[in-house]
């Protein structure tokens, strides 16, 4: 049969549809905090060779086409012979997965017939995997949890007990990890039946046309996109705070030739022996994110979308490290990576990039006893928005990644604080025609009886975020204990009755100021 | 008599429902939208009048508004101040500081309904255990309401933190305003959402401000004029949660308004359910730009207790206000009759958001329209007829139809005007059914054990379609569709919400404190409800939102005042998790979050059965309509019958059309259609093996008897 624009259009809304209710599954049933509240998680649906026909629509940037890969380096494990129905596979090998080892990955192979059609696969961020608190600390990935290669979770329907009992014995929390694990599983389940079903009303045998008409539909209009744009090299250079005696350099050139597009990191810092390593698949991920929204927003994710873009960077690099580097905080660095593509495409399409974000995302991290009971809490809030040659910058906006910000009377509920004030910080916005979005001030008082540990997630405390076209930067982040300028990148006593503030920064402006 | 008013954008609905003879009565006239009491007054009137009743027969008058929305969508209340906690005046633009699209760079927000400058900021608020940390400084204050006085200000909202936790701090600051600036309309948080978190509880506040002058002035004309004509029974408002409220609770919490009209709907659809014996349903209504569905899940619409206001990306959670108050769950599609199509940027056949609306409308109407929409593809399909639409009202063009579609469509995709109209209704058909689909996993809800309860002008033509995308087992259309709303106001029970922050342990709980915490909850809401509705069979039902600890999420569970121990408390949160999430594997501890509230009174209507007769229906004529078959499809001549004239009992079989006076039913396969006793038209879906269709394999327009009509 061949499949017109409309009877396409149906099945392929359909088949987005079934990834959605995937997700809503998943969503439903997990335990993780930051996967119901963040979307820090993706549901795909797979030909039977791992190339991706749907991804869920919330998913945070993080994910962009690493479930493919990594349902492709489960296949080289565990070719179509050796599957049957009813096996889960999983792993959470950052160099295979998503690039760290709280985010576990997991594919089941749909059978029609007999036969390997496609595959439901889910990444999900667990509530804990072992190693230290997370922290920008570790020298060597062994440090930051349990490391689980291609396994059967699943074995033609009977659990791989043994691996069950690994994961119980390493985790902290074994019972929220295995239930958040067989959520992952229901969410395949789900997704598997959906698709079954829909073959089943559509009469199709296999997904075969059904891929190869997703694939090109929107390899042709991403194409089209890239060919809009001028051909050309174009280059850019942002620095991070990195950690200690390790900042980091963001070197990027992006040629655009014709209909393809390549991003290349070449002269990026080399990896470092702390948390700020960036796989290749995150690298790419937040590559195509940047791209995306520059190119085509709207277009369904699917491998077609990024068949004519190619990322690379240097083996050895903070963007292609090589094992047992640690990656625990990837954050830091990838989230660095769609302002540097921003900054290079300026020169092309001045019009459709934004200036750099006060970005990553911010947090504070507090442990410690009271005498009503040991507690440990992690809240986040946000910098503002870069600016555009459309519009100024939002004020306090997540972005790249979507973490939305802590109440205060959720924190103070739940840890030893009071806080005093959370108020835009004037004139932190870099100044331009369109101003960068304003940064925060978070003042907080321990108002409990005993010291507790205290660690920051925080960023552009050197490096400011830049502003485009003659807009300036938007002010650097800022933290004081008690009045005193700290470095957030250390660990802190917070004892009782001090006051820390916590100013992030603001985004860079867009466009010469007008003077008043 | 129970009077029943649905004021929507167009027609203010009026109902009269005789509870005596069970009859039934509607009438429609223009809503007057710079002062809707005036369309209500003369639509009360005019109806009595029409059907021959007079003023004293009327025992209630219940009635639905969009006067709270529309305030909001479009910034008609009035100037509003609010005072807050020191430190926290920023929290209405802060929001929660995330993208509700990921990949849009220009992402908008609503502005707030209080600009910054009239916001004030005052030391007084309490810790998380509801201790005062800061005391109401009245010299304070007082510089704060003259600040807000001087700017105009007639309606203030009250936020300080931790409200929920204890009021005593927001009630001082109340009584000194009443005190101080009696002219001054005061809204409490913590009277209005007894919930944690500062902004979305200062967001709901806000938005009660801002709307409560245009409600208490509006409900006191209202009152006084159906006075004015002899009719002196009290008013009774429709909630968002689906149940009504007296006039002085409406005042005093007009937010609580913002959805009356969909929940009127939802009840309405949970009605027509209820009459023939069925329980889990998904309403489905779709009109001219927009479609909504709604789970109702035995026998009452499902509830939730935050929802959103004034969107500004429409269909995208976090693009509006949050608004926590207990409120029917639908969600909303950007899917009508105006939707309109168009080859998107993959080169296939797309359809919608993007709407004609009325004006300029489909390119049937000839207002204008040069766009091929869902209404023009139904037209070349023949599910709709050019001579009979609204009617006949309304004459529409079928060659405006098929030259939009044609243009626009079927040329630059290669493909014949049947199999593009076909199309069209296809991929609008699978639009719905996908959103649905989502909302439902979201819900842990299989469709196929579902009846769809199908309204609104282009419910009935698209619903069949619909439900069999989905694998629902049969599609109810329900008699007086039309005034579908206005219905459900008649069957609305009188209904009080309430909730009280409750972060403890299960196991810390003893039975009697639980049962005292939900007692003290009870005569809360039943201090808001009429005595005379709480005697004559007042319900109260308990509920907590529970979890595991570490979860984030909370799980609705239904208490028992009799079974208030830890165990068995347990025993019901466990098997309320197990049927939403299949199973429960944790061992982890649980807790309460909040304990919820609702008192019901009694529903006063109940319509009559009607004498099935055996008499067989007649079909007024035959038209071509587009019948799809595994081989193709093509048009074929169908009868096309009169709702009107069909009686209880009747057996049809599709394909077939029923034309009403707002509506057409469409049935464009074979199968079974039969009307039962309350005179809803009832249709057997096809099971999915037994077809299995594909547009594109519509015959071509040689089968088609071109324009023709009979």
């Amino acid at each position: 049969m061949s499949l017109g624009p409309a009877t396409l259009q149906v099945i392929w809304s359909r088949l987005v549809a079934t990834v959605d209710e995937a997700a809503a599954t998943l969503v439903r049933t997990s335990f993780s905090t930051i996967v119901r509240d963040s979307n820090d998680y993706a549901c795909v649906l797979t030909d039977a060779e791992g190339r991706s026909l749907a991804q869920s629509s919330l998913s945070i940037p993080s994910f962009i086409a690493t479930l493919p890969r990594t349902v492709r380096a489960m296949l080289e494990r565990y070719p179509a012979e050796t599957l049957q129905p009813g096996d889960v596979l999983v792993t959470n090998d950052p160099w295979l997965g998503t690039g760290h080892l709280p985010d576990l990955s997991m594919a089941v192979p749909i059978f029609r017939h007999g036969r390997l059609v496609a595959f439901a696969a889910t990444a999900a961020h667990l509530p804990d995997i072992g190693g230290r608190i997370r922290s920008p600390d570790a020298r060597e990935l062994y440090e930051e949890g349990l490391r689980i290669p291609v396994t059967k979770l699943v074995v033609g329907g009977a659990v791989n007990q043994q691996l069950v009992e690994i994961i119980e014995a390493n985790v902290r929390v074994p019972t929220q990890v295995m239930g958040d694990i067989w959520a992952q599983a229901a969410a395949n389940h789900r997704a598997s039946v959906s698709l079954l079903a829909l073959m089943d009303d559509h009469g199709l045998n296999d997904v075969v046309e059904l891929a190869s008409e997703i694939h090109s539909r929107s390899e042709t209009a991403m194409r089209n996109a890239i060919k809009a744009l001028p051909d050309g090299e174009y280059d850019f250079e942002v620095r991070g705070d990195g950690v200690a005696d390790f900042p980091i350099g963001i070197r990027v050139r992006v040629r655009v030739h014709g209909d393809s597009l390549e991003v290349d990191y070449a002269g990026t810092s080399q990896q470092v022996p702390y948390a700020l390593n960036v796989v290749p698949s995150y690298t790419f991920a937040y590559t195509a994110f940047a791209l995306k929204c520059v190119l085509d927003p709207l277009l369904p994710n699917n491998e077609g979308c990024f068949a004519p873009i190619s990322v690379s960077a240097p083996l050895g690099s903070i963007l292609n490290p090589q094992a047992p580097a640690p990656v625990g905080a990837r954050a830091l660095t990838g989230h660095l990576l769609p302002s540097a593509v921003f900054g290079a495409l300026h020169a092309a399409v001045p019009d459709k990039v934004q200036a750099a974000s006060g970005s990553p995302l911010w947090g504070v991290q507090l442990a410690g006893e009271e005498p009503s009971g040991r507690y440990a809490g992690l809240f986040f809030f946000n910098g503002g928005q870069g600016a555009s040659a459309r519009q100024g910058g939002v004020d306090c906006l997540s972005f790249p990644s979507n973490m939305a910000a802590t109440p205060a009377e959720v924190i103070e509920r739940e840890l030893p604080l009071r806080v005093l004030e959370k108020s835009f910080r004037a004139g932190s916005g870099g100044a331009g025609r369109n101003p960068g979005g304003r940064g925060q001030r978070l003042r907080l008082k321990h108002v409990g009886t005993a010291s507790a540990s205290l660690a920051f997630l925080a960023e552009r405390i050197r490096n400011p975020a830049f502003g485009l076209a003659g807009g300036e930067a938007g002010a650097l982040g800022r933290v004081l204990l008690n009045g005193e300028v700290i470095d957030p990148k250390a660990r802190y006593q917070l004892r009782p009755g001090d006051e820390l503030v916590c100013e992030t920064p603001g985004g860079g402006g867009y466009g010469t100021a007008e003077p008043k | 008599m129970i009077v029943g008013v649905d004021i929507g954008g167009t027609f203010t609905d009026v109902v009269l429902f005789d509870r005596a003879t069970g009859s039934l009565e509607t009438w429609k006239v223009l809503t007057t939208p710079r002062a809707p009491e005036e369309g209500v007054l003369r639509g009360v009137k005019e109806a009595l009048q029409a059907y021959g009743h007079a003023p004293d027969d009327v025992t209630a008058v219940v009635h639905a508004t969009t006067l709270v929305t529309n305030a909001i969508i479009e910034r008609k209340g009035e100037a509003t101040g609010l005072i807050n906690s020191r430190g926290f005046a920023d929290a209405l633009d802060m929001r929660r500081e995330f993208r509700y699209d990921l990949y849009d760079l220009d992402l908008k927000f609503p502005e707030p309904l209080v600009p910054r400058s009239a916001r004030e900021e005052i030391s007084a608020r309490s810790d998380a255990q509801g201790a005062v940390v800061e005391p109401v400084d009245t010299n304070e204050l007082g510089r704060a309401m003259a600040a807000l006085l001087e700017q105009g200000v007639t309606t203030v909202a009250v936020n300080l933190l931790h409200a929920y936790a204890d009021p005593s701090l927001e009630e001082q600051v109340g009584e000194w305003l009443a005190a101080n600036a009696p002219e001054l309309a005061v809204s409490l948080s913590s009277d209005v959402i007894r919930e944690i978190g500062e902004y979305e509880r200062g967001s709901t506040v806000t938005a009660n401000a801002y709307v409560k002058p245009l409600i208490d002035g509006y409900l006191g004309r209202l009152g006084r004029g159906l006075q004015a004509v002899g009719i002196g029974v009290p008013i009774r408002v429709m909630q968002s949660a689906g149940g009504f409220c007296s006039p002085d609770v409406a005042r005093r919490y007009p937010i609580r308004l913002l959805e009356s009209g969909p929940a009127a709907g939802a009840l309405s659809a949970a009605h027509a359910g209820a009459s023939v014996d069925l329980t889990d349903l998904l309403g489905f209504d779709m009109g001219g730009t927009t479609a909504k569905a709604c789970l109702i899940r035995e026998g009452a619409p499902e509830v939730i207790h935050s929802f959103e206001a004034g969107r500004v990306h429409r269909f995208k959670r976090g693009s509006g206000l949050p608004i926590l108050a207990a409120s029917v769950d639908l969600i909303e599609i950007g899917a009508g009759g105006g939707s309109i199509a168009t080859v998107d940027g993959l080169g296939l056949l797309g359809v919608g958001p993007e709407s004609a609306g009325s004006e300029p409308g489909p390119a049937c109407y000839e207002l204008g329209g040069e766009f091929p929409t869902v209404t023009d593809a139904d037209l070349v399909l023949g599910y709709l007829s050019p001579g009979s639409f609204l009617g006949g009202r309304m004459t529409l063009s079928l060659e405006a139809a098929e030259k939009a579609i044609s243009e626009h469509l079927a040329e630059p995709l290669g493909m014949s005007l049947l199999e593009a109209a076909w199309g069209v209704h296809e991929v609008v058909n699978e639009n719905m059914a996908s959103a649905a689909r989502v909302y439902l996993a979201e819900k842990a809800t299989d469709p196929r054990a579902l009846t769809m309860i199908a309204t609104g002008g282009a419910g009935p033509v698209h619903a069949f379609g619909v439900a069999r995308s989905l694998g629902c087992s049969h599609v109810l259309y329900p008699a007086a569709a039309g005034v579908g709303s206005a219905v459900g106001l008649l069957v609305a029970p009188p209904r009080e919400d309430e909730v009280q922050p409750f972060l403890r342990a299960l196991e810390s709980v003893s039975e009697n404190e639980l049962r005292s915490s939900l007692a003290a909850l009870e005569a809360r809401a039943a201090a808001r409800m009429d005595p005379q509705a709480m005697r004559a069979g007042g319900h109260a039902a308990f509920s907590a939102d529970m979890r595991f600890r570490g979860q984030g999420q909370t799980v609705s569970v239904p208490l028992e005042a009799s079974e208030l121990s830890a165990a068995s408390v347990a025993t019901g949160f466990r098997s309320e998790y197990r049927r939403l999430f299949g199973n429960t594997t944790s061992e982890a501890e649980i807790e309460f979050v909040n304990l919820r509230v609702v008192v019901t009174g009694s529903v006063e209507a109940s319509p009559m059965k009607h004498q099935e007769t055996a008499k067989a229906a007649e079909a007024t004529a035959h038209r071509p309509l587009f019948v799809a078959s595994r081989q193709g499809g093509g048009m074929q001549p169908a009868p096309v019958y009169q709702r009107a004239a069909l009686t209880a009992g009747t057996a049809l079989s599709g394909p077939c059309v029923i034309e009403e006076a707002a509506t057409t039913i469409v049935i464009n396969e074979r199968t079974d259609v039969k009307v039962d006793d309350q005179l809803n038209v009832v249709v057997t879906v096809p099971t999915r093996d037994a077809s299995g269709l594909s547009p594109d394999r519509a015959g071509g327009s040689s089968t088609r008897q071109a324009g023709a009509t009979t």
